[in-house]
């Protein structure tokens, strides 16, 4: 049974608001990670967590759920049998909001988790490192190139942005409805998927909506302010 | 306007002024003090109070080697979840100070930290 939709689901958790990083796994099996650091540390905290489960399981204790506060993040896990989801939090992530979703995921792909395996997967090694890419069909080739963009951009934090501006000059209310109807004119409606240029594009496509030109402007110099706080 | 203070049910009731807000302790809160290198349990119930102290070695063990991977200095807080409650824990001030609870009620993190007082 594919995997390919747990991943995707899981590479989704990323987009809630304080969710650094988000780490899958089975046994020994990482299936989905995207952790704000490198892949060697990734799997060092992925044995250390699986060591502690294993530990409960051991003692036939049912773990469902563990929130370990540190002094600089938060780790939560959400557990069932062998599967762990691994939130990894900032401040600012609502942790009841990750868990529930991390219990969403794990049951609503049971039957494929259960069918995949504990062990490790094995690395493809080939000669002089470079991995084969074996391309089936246009449309396999469609969600390759997919999979290989950046899943989750700064958008969460460029709307808020946005949202603060435009509430310069009109309602909240107001200000919601003509990002959306902005995002439901786009192409691709998943802002979330857009590289940066395009990010900053679409922000100034929404301010271009403020019909007072000196105002449309003024909010303009301040997109762009905001823009370079958040490093796009 | 005044501000609000807390005291502890045992206090004397005479003279009472109406910015006092009389709080009952919360039984269940287990704290775990670490004196002279001696572990020293109260609160709770009889029974909770050494499963509590297992639970917090065991996660503090493996908090430590979490931290180190994360590069972060110390456990605060942990809630355990499994099918039968929820066990809580806040570290103390002092080194190897815990206080917490175990209850066989679900309630959220949120609900948990703030009992917790974080």
């Amino acid at each position: 049974m594919s995997l390919d939709p747990v991943i995707s689901a899981a590479a989704s958790l990323q987009r809630l608001d304080g969710v650094a990083g988000v780490l899958l796994f089975k046994g020994r099996h990482t299936i989905h990670r995207q952790m704000p650091f490198s892949e060697t540390r990734a799997e060092e905290l992925r044995e250390r967590l699986e060591e502690m489960l294993a530990g409960y399981r051991q003692v036939r204790r049912r773990i469902r759920q563990i929130y370990l506060e540190f002094d600089g993040g938060v780790l939560l896990i959400v557990a069932s049998d062998e599967v762990s989801l691994v939130f990894f939090l900032t401040s600012k992530a609502d942790p009841d909001l990750a868990a529930s979703a991390g219990s969403v995921l794990i049951s609503d792909h049971a039957a494929a988790l259960a069918a995949a395996s504990i062990e490790a997967k094995p690395a493809t090694s080939t000669p002089g490192g470079i991995e084969e890419l074996v391309v089936t069909s246009p449309r396999a080739l469609t969600q390759i190139t997919e999979k290989a963009e950046p899943v989750v951009n700064q958008w969460g934090n460029v709307r808020k942005a946005v949202e603060g501006l435009l509430g310069k000059v009109m309602g909240r209310g107001q200000a919601t409805r003509l990002i959306d109807r902005t995002l439901e004119s786009m192409p691709s409606q998943d802002p979330y998927r857009l590289p940066p240029t395009e990010v900053r594009k679409l922000a100034a496509a929404i301010l271009d909506h403020v019909p007072n030109t000196s105002k449309r402007r003024q909010l303009l110099t301040e997109l762009e302010a905001s823009l370079a706080e958040l490093q796009l | 306007m005044e501000p609000t203070r807390i005291i502890p049910i045992t206090t004397s009731r005479s003279a009472q002024p109406a910015n006092i807000i009389r709080m009952e302790a919360d039984p269940s809160l287990i704290r775990l003090e670490t004196v002279n290198g001696q572990e020293q349990l109260s609160g709770g119930e009889s029974e909770n109070a050494p499963r509590f102290a297992g639970e917090v070695h065991y996660v503090s063990y493996y908090a430590a080697r979490l931290a180190e991977t994360l590069g972060m200095r110390r456990l605060e807080a942990c809630i355990l979840e499994d099918r039968d409650g929820q066990t809580s824990m806040a570290a103390g001030s002092q080194p190897g100070s815990w206080r917490g609870s175990i209850q066989t009620t679900r309630r959220s993190i949120k609900q948990v930290l703030e009992s917790l007082g974080r």
